[in-house]
């Protein structure tokens, strides 16, 4: 059994000039022990996603159709208090700024202790002290046991981000989302991080769901990706397919944009244009504007996503040759 | 080579903490510590290192937007340390800076056209209306934007679109040169590549010379000739852009070499990695001795109690460590 499978979900806003679609039918699905990369621009819907995972979608947004399986139980059909068991328990998210993700006005002890008592509410105080400086050692915050009464404005932002790591895998949960988790943070910390990340995911053998714009980290640490375009799915496959044998050209536009690839002096090659606004998407395929491989047919229809197996698809009327890199 | 454009001499710059009673002085952050560095004329400088090392304060002061402590700023060989008044004027027409933020960067309440036009009003260029509205329209078309754009608000772009409203109006008054603060942190990939190849066509195509301000390592190998690495307030590596990618010596710069992600999943299969320990000290209260030390994997007794200096190890690449 998947640990997480997401089948035809639909994510819309209603703004005021109309509805929009922020995520647009996408399915996917991720085992125990997997770290799967959710890669695009901002604004394709990563975050959304991730949101809808655990339900944090808050009006005007809504989850229209489609079905979150997790370990075989369909989230979308459990009501509030059910919904409460699996958040955060189960599955736990990381957030991108670690600085307004933890409540200033309680010690960072406090904010791990509040999450253990709310989900095991039989343990005792001296209980979930205890389990507060086991995880606080975890994920390495040093000296622990005096560091629990500091405040989160006290501590730097990879420690921050360490404070909230704990509280994330405080209850053990089976699937870890972590948007953007290193993004505020410099290079060496953001090695710490991911390294730590790693160990825990080994240790627990979570699963792991990591959002991210930075192809490095994508290739660093993950086994599957999903590339995302307004909305959409654009390909998925296995960390190497989608760098040595990319087949959809806003993948291969985000890999040549990177200057790593490229010689120095020469000019960068870019994906002209931005994306398109969602309340105004074009006909046939989101991506034809910015795509140097685009022809008639994809003004007229939109490319569904073509499955070569089951964790191998993408969506486009002329993907680039297998084999190219 | 061309003419040294540019030369900082061992700038000194702190900031007072005020607190306690009648908010005395109670301490000094030491952002900059004595740097030397040199630009020459349409060449690029990279400045790298974590946040809170002194990159950007060190930009400010080079341009005069901050007051330097100690040390000497020579522009054009001329002292500019403590110009002001009429001549300070004319001096910020030749230095510009292009900042990281471009949703703070613009006021919200002004059109496209009067932001850039604003600088050609404070320093006086071209008095005739119609003279000033072609050039802002030529400068648009410069950086890509198209002249119905001039009647909008900074809100109705993307950020990759403020960020080239941004370049505008740094060039509206010819410069010579640009401080970019991380002008490309905030962009995604694809836009970023854009603003990039921008900055290099404008470069070109201007002669303007560029320290460019950055974390990202691979943006700053593309775009520079020198690259300088910060550390807590110093310059502790320098080199040409060519020579320290290819063999980085510091082990600051090594660990920061090997932390970077590589977008190359076989590469990464043989790759060593060096995780630096612990985060960067606090500028108020900095390590003896090197102040790389606790963080350092080579650093032993000695490091704790000399402080290095930077030396230079051969025409180009100047080093401070004790152990290479």
């Amino acid at each position: 059994m998947k640990l997480l499978q997401v089948k035809n979900l639909k994510v819309e806003f209603t703004t005021e000039q109309g509805k929009i679609l922020a995520v647009d039918d996408i399915s996917f699905s991720i085992e125990k022990g997997q770290t799967l990369a959710i890669v695009g621009e901002s604004g394709c819907g990563k975050t959304v996603t991730a949101l809808s995972l655990l339900q944090l979608i808050s009006a005007p947004g809504r989850i229209r159709s489609g079905q979150i399986l997790f370990q075989g139980k369909d989230l979308l059909s459990l009501n509030a208090e059910q919904q409460r068991q699996v958040r955060g328990k189960k599955i736990a998210m990381i957030f991108q700024e670690p600085m307004s993700s933890l409540n200033p006005l309680l010690t960072i002890g406090e904010q791990v202790i509040e999450t253990l008592l709310t989900h095991f509410p039989t343990m005792t105080r001296t209980e979930s002290r205890l389990k507060t400086i086991d995880l606080f050692q975890q994920v390495g915050i040093p000296t622990p046991e005096k560091r629990m009464y500091d405040y989160p404005h006290q501590l730097s932002g990879g420690q921050r981000q360490r404070v909230m790591i704990a509280i994330a895998i405080s209850c053990q949960p089976d699937l870890l989302i972590a948007d953007e988790p290193t993004t505020a943070l410099d290079v060496t910390i953001q090695a710490q991080v991911l390294n730590l990340l790693k160990e825990l995911q080994q240790k627990n053998n979570m699963g792991l769901i990591l959002i991210t714009h930075d192809l490095g980290i994508v290739a660093e640490s993950c086994n599957d990706v999903i590339v995302m375009y307004a909305g959409k799915i654009t390909e998925i496959g296995k960390v190497d397919q989608i760098f040595y044998e990319t087949r959809h050209p806003y993948t291969k536009g985000l890999l040549n944009s990177i200057p790593y690839f490229q010689n120095r002096k020469e000019e960068l090659k870019t994906i002209p244009g931005l994306i398109p606004d969602l309340l105004h998407l074009p006909v046939g395929c989101r991506f034809q504007n910015r795509c140097e491989k685009a022809q008639a047919h994809c003004q007229k229809s939109e490319p569904d996503l073509t499955s070569v197996n089951d964790q191998r698809a993408y969506a486009c009327h002329f993907p680039l040759s297998e084999g190219l890199s | 080579m061309s003419e040294i454009l540019l030369d900082a001499q061992n700038i000194v710059k702190s900031f007072p903490i005020k607190g306690g009673f009648f908010s005395r002085e109670i301490a000094k952050v030491k952002a900059v510590q004595g740097v030397s560095l040199q630009v020459r004329k349409g060449e690029t400088l990279g400045l790298v290192g974590e946040s809170g090392c002194g990159k950007s304060t060190l930009g400010r002061c080079l341009i005069r937007l901050h007051d330097v402590d100690e040390g000497k700023i020579l522009y054009h060989g001329q002292d500019i340390t403590h110009v002001t008044g009429e001549e300070l004027r004319k001096l910020r027409r030749k230095l510009q800076i292009i900042f990281q933020d471009p949703f703070s960067s613009l006021n919200p309440r002004m059109t496209v056209f009067s932001i850039i036009e604003e600088p050609l009003l404070i320093h006086n260029i071209l008095h005739k209306d119609q003279a000033r509205r072609q050039r802002v329209f030529d400068l648009l078309e410069m950086v890509g934007l198209r002249t119905e754009h001039a009647g909008r608000y900074p809100h109705e772009f993307s950020g990759g679109q403020r960020q080239r409203i941004g370049i505008a109006r740094a060039l509206a008054v010819e410069p010579e040169l640009i401080i970019c603060d991380e002008a490309v942190s905030a962009l995604d990939v694809s836009v970023q590549a854009q603003v990039i190849n921008l900055l290099m066509k404008l470069q070109k195509q201007l002669g303007l010379t560029y320290i460019f301000i950055a974390h990202d390592l691979k943006v700053v190998e593309h775009v520079s000739n020198q690259v300088a690495v910060m550390y807590l307030g110093k310059i502790v590596e320098s080199s040409s852009s060519d020579d320290l990618y290819n063999c980085p010596l510091h082990p600051y710069t090594k660990a920061l070499f090997s932390a970077a992600p590589q977008p190359d999943p076989r590469a990464l299969k043989n790759k060593e990695r060096i995780i630096l320990k612990g985060d960067v000290p606090s500028a108020l209260n900095p390590p003896t001795g090197c102040q790389f030390h606790p963080r350092c994997y080579l650093a032993d007794s000695t490091c704790k109690m000399n402080e290095p200096e930077l030396k230079n190890r051969d025409k180009i690449h100047q080093i401070s460590c004790l152990k290479v």
